[in-house]
């Protein structure tokens, strides 16, 4: 809709989900933005006027320290560090094991495909905690998996996994490997079945056929999976601060102490902007030069 | 449009070049439950140029892919230059398919799409190379190498799909509908190339078409399939001339159908008495005895139509319904009495002799005796 | 006190602060005639609110609260709507009265003002001077829990202080297979280990800070959780041995072995210096809309017999010297509930802290908690 004018019902149409993006999204991340340059005072709320009006002038108040000291904090940038890596290992993860998954679904005859994807979606009928409180009761010194590690032999003591760093990836991956199935069945189901009749007709072994075919043109099924894995994995607090320690505090952690405990909203909001603008940049630089990917969120 | 001069000697390298035979031997086939093939057998000697022809569903296509290894028969064996294949995969068979929808990937370039057989075969880099360059010559599209697969004309795919199985050498190349998506122009055009480049590379061509035309102008021998079965299998001269059966007479070609019983015979001469109330001379058939129900096929080339009769064994007074024109020929149809409508194709003698037919006019519509072919199936 | 802060109730508390929008809602239709009270989860028994109710005609709204600083975040926002509070005394309160969240309460309403407790109300003096704002409800103290089974064996020879268990490195090292917890609360954490250090108090100067770090890293790698929720729980279950704790906490630890039958002993140790409480308190927000409603609520809540019916039922200490005869002898005398004299003679209540200081305290404890 570039310089062609859109009937009335159809510019109604569409201002009606942009005003949407623009009043939910844009506006607040404005805010946090603005806040993130604000000054921190013993006030209600916990903040210096962004604008003052005196003398008939209109003065700015506005600071780059925030910014630059979240930046530059090693607890913070360790937070995040933290935050990068344990998203990269539950993506990575994720991928393995949801890959083949979607791919057995997209394999399965029509009819059984629906209720394996049921299956698939099936957790989020019971609510996310109550999951991750069941993993903490299956994972805990006294819980059945322990018990099966001794009655087993494997090990004399119980290993402590709740609490842990493994727990915490563990609960993600499990959470999050519906996020990667889908997008990833959608694209595989696509895909087109004489393609790949065609590449064992031409005397590629299933294996090799998978790696130049199906793999290749799955990407973009494979992107938007690990970007639905990847983002919020991020920003994940809830299950890092229910079966983590102090060792897998991670940037959402560190975001609410300085927002609730600390009431420090300039760094809190600061941690917001500067994660996201370090999550958006690759994500942009992925769409520019991966036709792939642009080709699968056209489609 | 002619696609590549054959001067160029075509490799000797891919799956070892040589055209083989293919033996069906009584294969069957089922999808849940229902039998799509009947216990076909089909014999194709090397280097010949077959086509499968058939209405949809009529098995056609699960017999090119059974031959292909994509299908498993459920009974019966594949026999391919003289190696029972029945068991493999179909990336262990010498053949290779050109599907009807090209199956290009569509991630990969033209020449990697040409490539890929090769690559899959090990083949090494320089041999790779200068096949892909050859195939490329071989179907006319030098310099579209990196073209994707979306970045190309119709046609052009399909000399893609085509360059990417000839590159592969395959002793036996299937092709299923493979000028489906070409329009009318183009289609006349490729039939005659791959004619053409079947007979360079000499390789073996299974064809699968429900377009007689096609499987008519191109192939060595047409196997005409109904209902799971081969009903008739020979030159496309003697599917027209001589058709099996009414289903084979009626799906190659067009044809006047006269059904009814053997009146009399005499030596060389057969008496039909059709169920209309006519009488039809044809040549003796010495099988059929007196009673027997059969038909008389006769093609609408072999009637005359004139104002006055002519003195042809079987002639009939009717009235010129109606005339189509279609330049090279004109179709007329004429009601005869009894109230039955023939079809004749008016040639050149008729047309350009007096005074023009025309519609309404009484005329006398005739053929001799060698005219009808009798059918008893 | 600063209860659990579990995630979920951050993921709440997140939408109710963000909102802003709080419970105005939940006003009924007479609004003379109704008290919104804004409290922990079953802080009081559902049959003396009915008696209230009854008694009163005032209809009771409960919301319940999450932990105290997201309340804040609510009445900082103004419109709570709620006017009736259990707020947490220090830091809590201590700030928030000069922030003027909260009003001065009409004494002249409240006819069983002397059965409060008068050593509670001499310890809330340190954030309220005059007793002016606050009426204090429930209490506890903080000290060590600990599973005497799982410990003994691991204990170093010779006498051993509780707070040793936690603080000292070389003991706490000794329980680092059978799990060390510490409360997630700067509040109640740092002025312990302050005070173990032999610091006068703790204060924001950097050299304090810098010498509670490094103690505190000492101790870090034998800490397997730092936590407010569960905590005691896996103390009941076994799962852990060591524990810094709310001594209300030790009792609901000990009514879960109880319950689970299952031989488990916990026990409950003041540290051998200064002994930090907690009071939560009654107290009306400045904006209350039923101020009057609130007050009856508050005068209802120190009878005796009601206040002794909530302590029975929640298990922690009351805040009414008059309801501690009524008390169950088994309850009465728990010196882990009521200590003795001359562990009362400790006590002791963080000072109000300035904003600076306590973000300070709050980055430091951010710090060492996750080892930076």
């Amino acid at each position: 809709m570039t310089a062609r004018r859109l009937p009335g019902r159809q510019q109604l149409a569409v201002a009606i989900p942009l005003g949407w993006l623009l009043l939910c999204v844009a506006v607040p991340m404005l805010l946090v933005l603005g806040l993130a340059f604000g000054e921190v005072a013993d006030r209600i709320p916990p903040i210096e006027p962004l604008l003052s009006l005196a003398g008939g002038r209109i003065t700015a108040h506005l600071t780059l320290h925030n910014l630059l000291g979240v930046a530059s904090d090693p607890l913070y940038t360790s937070a995040f560090g933290n935050a990068l890596l344990n998203a990269l290992e539950a993506t990575a993860l994720c991928a393995l094991i949801g890959y083949p998954i979607a791919y057995s679904i997209a394999l399965a005859p029509e009819r059984q495909r629906r209720i394996y994807v049921l299956l698939a979606v099936l957790p989020f009928w019971t609510s996310f905690l109550m999951r991750t409180y069941a993993w903490m009761g299956l994972i805990r010194d006294s819980g059945p998996l322990n018990h099966l590690l001794l009655a087993l032999g494997i090990v004399d003591r119980p290993v402590p996994v709740l609490y842990s760093p493994a727990a915490v990836l563990l609960v993600m991956v499990y959470s999050y490997v519906p996020f990667f199935i889908l997008p990833m069945y959608a694209v595989l189901e696509r895909l087109p079945r004489d393609l790949l009749e065609a590449a064992s007709d031409l005397g590629a072994r299933p294996f090799y056929a998978f790696r130049t075919v199906t793999l290749p043109m799955s990407m973009p099924g494979l992107l938007a999976g690990s970007v639905l894995v990847f983002v919020p994995a991020v920003g994940e607090y809830i299950i890092p601060d229910l079966v983590g320690n102090t060792d897998t505090i991670m940037i959402g952690g560190v975001l609410w102490a300085e927002f609730f405990q600390n009431r420090d909203w300039p760094a809190a909001a600061s941690i917001a902007f500067l994660t996201m603008a370090v999550l958006v940049v690759p994500l942009l630089l992925l769409r520019r030069f991966l036709p792939a990917f642009r080709r699968g969120a056209a489609s | 449009m002619t696609l590549s001069t054959t001067d160029d000697r075509t490799p000797r390298v891919g799956q070892g070049g040589a055209a083989a035979g293919v033996a069906v031997n009584a294969v069957s086939k089922a999808f849940g439950g229902a039998p799509v093939l009947r216990e076909v057998s089909l014999t194709i000697e090397r280097g010949e140029f077959v086509a499968l022809l058939g209405g949809s569903g009529c098995g056609k296509t699960t017999l090119l892919r059974i031959i292909a290894g994509l299908e498993i028969a459920d009974v019966g064996t594949v026999v391919i230059g003289g190696a029972d294949v029945t068991g493999l995969p179909p990336y262990e068979r010498p053949v290779n398919m050109m599907f009807q929808s090209y199956a290009l990937f569509p991630h990969l370039t033209v020449a990697d799409n040409i490539e890929y057989g090769l690559r899959a075969a090990g083949v090494e880099r320089a041999e790779r190379t200068s096949l892909v360059v050859w195939a490329l010559r071989l179907v006319r599209l030098e310099g579209l190498g990196r073209r994707k697969p979306d970045q190309l004309s119709g046609g052009q795919r399909q000399r893609v799909a085509l360059a990417r199985c000839l590159v592969k050498r395959p002793s036996v190349l299937l092709l299923d509908e493979p000028m489906a998506a070409l329009d009318r122009g183009l289609r006349d055009e490729m039939q005659r190339e791959l004619v053409r480049i079947q007979r360079d590379v000499g390789t073996t061509f299974v064809l699968v078409t429900h377009d007689q035309d096609e499987a008519m102008s191109m192939a060595d021998r047409i196997a005409v399939m109904d209902a799971g079965r081969i009903v008739q299998c020979g030159p496309p001269r003697v599917i027209y001339d001589q058709p099996a059966s009414c289903f084979v007479a009626r799906f190659v070609g067009r044809v006047n159908l006269f059904a009814g019983r053997v009146a009399a015979g005499r030596p060389g001469a057969t008496e039909i008495a059709t169920d209309d109330g006519l009488t039809i001379r044809a040549r003796g058939q010495a099988a059929l005895g007196a009673g027997s129900s059969c038909t008389a096929a006769v093609r609408p080339e072999k009637l005359l139509v004139s104002r006055l009769p002519a003195g042809l064994a079987n002639e009939y007074h009717g009235k010129l319904e109606d005339l189509a024109y279609f330049g090279d020929v004109t179709r007329a149809s004429i009601r005869i009495a009894g109230g039955r409508v023939v079809e004749a194709t008016l040639g050149q003698l008729e047309r350009s002799s007096g005074a023009p037919l025309a519609v309404g006019e009484a005329v006398v519509v005739g053929f001799d005796e060698a005219a009808p072919v009798v059918l008893t199936a | 006190m600063a209860k659990p802060t579990t995630a979920i109730a951050r993921a709440r508390c997140l939408l109710l602060a963000l909102g802003g929008c709080a419970l105005a809602s939940a006003a009924s239709a007479d609004p003379a005639k109704v008290v919104n009270i804004y409290s922990w989860a079953e802080y009081f028994p559902a049959s003396i609110l009915r008696k209230f109710e009854a008694e009163t005609g005032i209809k009771v709204n409960y919301a319940v609260m999450d932990n105290n600083d997201v309340m804040e975040t609510t009445l900082s926002a103004g419109h709570s709507g709620f006017d009736l509070v259990t707020v947490n005394a220090s830091p809590h309160l201590g700030r928030e009265i000069p922030k003027h969240l909260w009003q001065k309460l009409d004494k002249s309403r409240l006819q069983n003002l002397a059965n409060a407790d008068p050593s509670i109300l001499k310890a809330l003096r340190r954030v309220d001077p005059d007793n002016a704002y606050a009426i204090p409800w429930m209490w506890g103290t903080l000290g060590v829990m600990y599973n005497p089974d799982l410990v003994r064996s691991r204990l170093p020879p010779g006498r051993t202080r509780a707070i040793d268990m936690v603080f000292k490195p070389e003991v706490v090292a000794r329980f680092k297979d059978c799990g060390v917890t510490v409360l997630d609360s700067w509040v109640d954490v740092l002025p312990m280990l302050s005070a173990w250090l032999g610091q006068p108090e703790l204060s924001a100067d950097p050299d304090s800070l810098q010498a509670l770090a490094v103690a505190y890293k000492a101790i870090r790698p034998s800490i397997r959780r730092v936590t407010t929720s569960g905590y005691y729980q896996q103390l009941a279950e076994g799962e852990s041995c060591v524990a810094i704790g709310y001594s209300g906490d030790a009792m609901v630890a000990r009514r879960l072995i109880a319950e689970a039958a299952s031989g488990i002993t916990v026990e409950y140790a003041f540290p051998e210096g200064t002994v930090d409480i907690f009071v939560d308190s009654f107290a009306i927000p400045a904006d209350a809309p039923h101020p009057d409603a609130a007050l009856q609520f508050i005068d209802f809540a120190l009878r005796p017999e009601i206040a002794a019916e909530a302590a029975t039922y929640i298990g922690f200490a009351v805040g009414n010297a008059a309801a501690i005869p009524l008390l169950d002898a088994s309850m009465r005398d728990n010196p882990a509930i009521y200590p003795p004299p001359q562990v009362r003679e400790r006590f002791s209540m963080g000072r109000p802290y300035t904003a600076t200081e306590e973000r300070a305290f709050a980055r430091a404890w951010l710090r060492m908690k996750t080892g930076h």
